[in-house]
C-alpha cells in the first residue's frame, strides 16, 4: 500500500518578470512523495505555492528545474489522463450543461465510452448528493454544489491518484463531511489523494501525512502524529465532580507528571449540524 | 457526446436569434433600398444583401466557438479543467472548430434558403452555368469589317447568350450607338438588331436550347463606324440547364465558411499567446480582411450568385488556393503549440 505514485524532487518554478512586474519564485526546492492508500494534506497560506504545485503535477505547468514523476512518467503524459483525477480550484467549464451532461461530456473527453461515462456520472451524482440537480444548468449551482460536482468530475475515471485543490471550500459542514468521508473511503481502496487546502482542521482530520508549504518551500512534512504530536497526553473522563477531578490531578503530580489544564470536552460543530439535519 | 457534435449543436442553438435578426434586417434593407434591376446582368441583385446575414452569422458563430471551447485563447479560468484531458494535437480546438463550422454551415444554409425564397429575382432570371466564349482571331470588330466569330464547341447545350462589346472612341467623339446582330451556326438568334453604346451595356439573348459550334457577331448597316472590342468574357454562353436559385444562394452563403475557418485556424496557432479581447478582434477582423482582400472567394461567390451564375461552374479556385495554403500552414503550426497555459 505504501507504493510511491508521485515523486517530486528539488522542484523549482519561477515566473519570469515583465516590465515592472518582478519575477516570482513560486516553488523553491520542493520534495514530496505521494503514496497509495494515503491522504496527503498540502497546507499553507495563500500564495505559498499549493496551487502551483498541483498545476505542475497535473502537467498544466512546466517545472523550471527539478524532477517530477507522476505514475512512473512525466506530468501531463497522455497515458495518465484517466489514471489521474484533478480538481482545480477554478469554475467549471460548459456551464450551460446539466450536471449529468457535464460529467458525461468530461468523461468522453478523457476517452471513456459514452455509456460508461453516463453510468459513472449517474453514480457520482447520487454519491455526492446532487440528485435533484442532475438536469439543472451548472451555472445555476451554488458554490458548494459546484464544488461537489467538481470533485465528481475529478473522480469520473476512478483514478489511481486524486489531486484536489481546496475541495471543501464553500461547502457546508454536511458537504465537507460527505467529501471527507468519501476521500477516506477512496484511500481505503488504495487510492492516493493529495488535498491542497488552507482549511487546517479538515485536512488534519483526514490526512495521513501533511506537507506544510511556506513561501514556496516545504516548511515541515511527515505523518500527522510526527508533525503535530507533543509530549502531552489527553485523558477524557466523565461522571466526576470537581473534588474527584482534583484528586486525579493530585495523583498525576504524585506520579511525577504536571497537570496542565482541565478542559471541557466539546462536541464538534459537524455533529451539531448533522443533528440539526436529523443525522445524529 | 464528442466535441464536434457538442459544439455544432450548441453553435446552432445559439445562432437562432442572430439568424432571425439577420434575416429581418437584411430583408428590411432590401425593401428600403429596393435593389432591383431591369438589365439582364443582375438577375438576383437583392441577393448581394446576403453579405449581411452571412457576415453576421459568421461573427456570431466565431464568438460562440471561443466561448464554447476554453482552450482557444489564454486566460480562461475553466480551461484548467480540460487542458489536461483535451484530446489530440490541437487539444480539442480542431474538433471544436469543426463543430462550430458545422453549426455555422447549417445556419448559413437555412438563412440563405429563407433569404432567397423571400427575394424576387428580376424578370426572366435563371441560374445557369456561364461559359465565356473565346474569339476566333482578333477580338475586335473594326469599323469596316462586318464580322467576328467565337468558338462555342466547349459550351455544350446553351439557351442564353450575354454580349458585352466595348466601343472604343477618341476623346470628344459623340457617343453613338452601334447596331449588332448575333448568329449561332448561321441562324439568327433575335428578331431585330440591338444597339450597343456604353461599355458596360450587356445584352442578353435567350433562345431555344441548342448545341452550337460557332457564334458570329455582325455589325448592322446604317450605324456609326465605331471600333468595338471584345475582351475576355465579352461573350458568355448560358447553359441550357437551369439550376436552383435557392441552392445557388445556399452555396454562396456557405462560402463564408472559408473566412470563418481561416479566423479559427489563425486563432488556433496563437491560442497560447492571445487573451480574450485580442482573440475577439482577431476572429472578427480576419473574415473582414480576407473578404476585402479577396483571400477567400465569399465576396466573388455572392457577386456571382446575384448575377445568376451557377457557382460550381465559376472559377473561384484562385482565391480558394490562398485559403487552402493559409489554412494548411495554420493547422500544421497549431499542432505544435503545447497545451500548457
Amino acid at each position: 500500500m505504501d507504493e510511491v505514485v508521485i515523486s517530486v524532487s528539488g522542484l523549482c518554478v519561477r515566473f519570469a518578470g515583465r516590465g515592472s512586474i518582478e519575477p516570482v519564485t513560486a516553488l523553491d526546492g520542493v520534495d514530496l512523495e505521494l503514496r497509495r492508500g494515503e491522504i496527503t494534506g498540502l497546507l499553507g497560506p495563500n500564495g505559498s505555492g499549493k496551487t502551483t504545485l498541483l498545476r505542475v503535477l497535473s502537467g498544466d505547468l512546466a517545472a523550471t528545474s527539478g524532477s517530477v514523476s507522476v505514475l512512473g512518467t512525466h506530468p501531463g503524459d497522455p497515458r495518465t489522463v484517466s489514471r489521474l483525477g484533478v480538481q482545480p480550484d477554478a469554475k467549471l467549464p460548459f456551464p450551460h450543461l446539466g450536471a449529468a451532461e457535464l460529467l458525461e461530456y468530461l468523461g468522453t473527453l478523457t476517452g471513456m465510452p459514452r455509456l460508461a461515462a453516463r453510468a459513472k456520472a449517474a453514480a457520482l451524482i447520487e454519491r455526492l448528493a446532487l440528485l435533484g440537480a442532475g438536469r439543472r444548468p451548472v451555472r445555476t449551482f451554488s458554490t458548494g454544489m459546484a464544488r461537489r460536482l467538481g470533485i465528481a468530475a475529478a473522480m469520473l475515471t476512478d483514478p489511481e491518484v486524486l489531486l484536489l485543490d481546496e475541495p471543501t471550500a464553500g461547502l457546508d459542514p454536511n458537504g465537507s463531511l460527505l467529501v471527507c468521508e468519501m476521500l477516506q473511503e477512496l484511500a481505503g481502496r488504495g487510492r492516493a489523494v493529495l488535498v491542497a487546502s488552507h482549511h487546517l482542521q479538515e485536512v488534519e482530520q483526514i490526512s495521513d501525512r501533511i506537507y506544510l508549504l511556506h513561501r514556496g518551500k516545504v516548511a515541515t512534512e511527515g505523518a500527522l502524529d510526527d508533525v503535530l504530536g507533543t509530549d502531552q497526553f489527553e485523558l477524557l473522563v466523565s461522571g466526576l465532580d470537581e473534588a474527584r477531578r482534583e484528586r486525579i490531578a493530585q495523583a498525576v503530580v504524585e506520579s511525577g507528571g504536571k497537570p496542565e489544564a482541565w478542559r471541557r470536552a466539546r462536541r464538534h460543530l459537524f455533529a451539531l449540524f448533522r443533528e440539526l439535519d436529523g443525522n445524529p | 457526446m464528442n466535441v464536434v457534435r457538442a459544439c455544432a449543436l450548441r453553435t446552432l442553438r445559439r445562432l437562432v436569434l442572430p439568424s432571425v435578426f439577420a434575416i429581418g434586417f437584411a430583408w428590411l434593407a432590401t425593401r428600403a433600398d429596393a435593389v432591383r434591376t431591369t438589365t439582364g446582368d443582375a438577375d438576383f441583385a437583392a441577393l448581394v444583401w446576403l453579405h449581411v446575414p452571412a457576415l453576421w452569422l459568421t461573427g456570431a458563430a466565431l464568438l460562440i466557438a471561443i466561448d464554447e471551447w476554453p482552450l482557444f485563447h489564454r486566460g480562461r479560468e475553466d480551461a484548467a479543467w480540460i487542458a489536461r484531458i483535451a484530446p489530440g494535437p490541437w487539444h480539442g480546438c480542431a474538433a471544436a472548430m469543426a463543430g462550430a463550422l458545422l453549426g455555422l454551415a447549417t445556419g448559413l444554409g437555412i438563412v440563405a434558403a429563407v433569404f432567397a425564397a423571400l427575394l424576387t429575382a428580376s424578370e426572366g432570371a435563371h441560374v445557369r452555368a456561364r461559359v465565356p466564349l473565346p474569339a476566333i482571331g482578333e477580338p475586335t470588330l473594326v469599323p469596316n469589317a462586318g464580322t467576328i466569330r467565337f468558338d462555342a464547341r466547349d459550351a455544350g447545350s446553351i439557351a442564353q447568350l450575354d454580349v458585352r462589346a466595348t466601343p472604343i472612341r477618341r476623346v470628344g467623339d459623340p457617343i453613338l450607338p452601334v447596331g449588332l446582330e448575333v448568329f449561332a451556326d448561321g441562324a439568327r438568334l433575335h428578331d431585330a438588331p440591338f444597339e450597343v453604346a456604353a461599355s458596360s451595356h450587356r445584352v442578353r439573348l435567350r433562345f431555344e436550347a441548342r448545341d452550337v459550334e460557332q457564334i458570329e457577331v455582325r455589325r448592322s448597316p446604317g450605324y456609326a463606324p465605331v471600333l468595338l472590342s471584345f475582351p475576355p468574357n465579352a461573350i458568355e454562353a448560358g447553359s441550357a440547364t437551369e439550376r436552383s436559385a435557392i441552392g445557388n444562394a445556399i452555396l454562396a452563403a456557405l462560402s463564408y465558411l472559408l473566412p470563418a475557418t481561416l479566423a479559427l485556424a489563425t486563432l488556433c496557432v496563437l491560442r497560447r499567446v492571445v487573451r480574450g479581447p485580442v482573440a475577439v478582434v482577431l476572429l472578427l477582423g480576419v473574415p473582414i480582411i480576407a473578404t476585402v482582400l479577396e483571400l477567400t472567394p465569399n465576396g466573388a461567390a455572392i457577386d456571382a450568385c446575384a448575377r445568376g451564375r451557377w457557382l460550381p461552374s465559376e472559377p473561384l479556385l484562385t482565391s480558394s488556393l490562398v485559403f487552402a495554403i493559409w489554412f494548411t500552414l495554420a493547422m500544421v503550426a497549431s499542432a505544435f503549440v503545447g497545451r500548457r497555459r
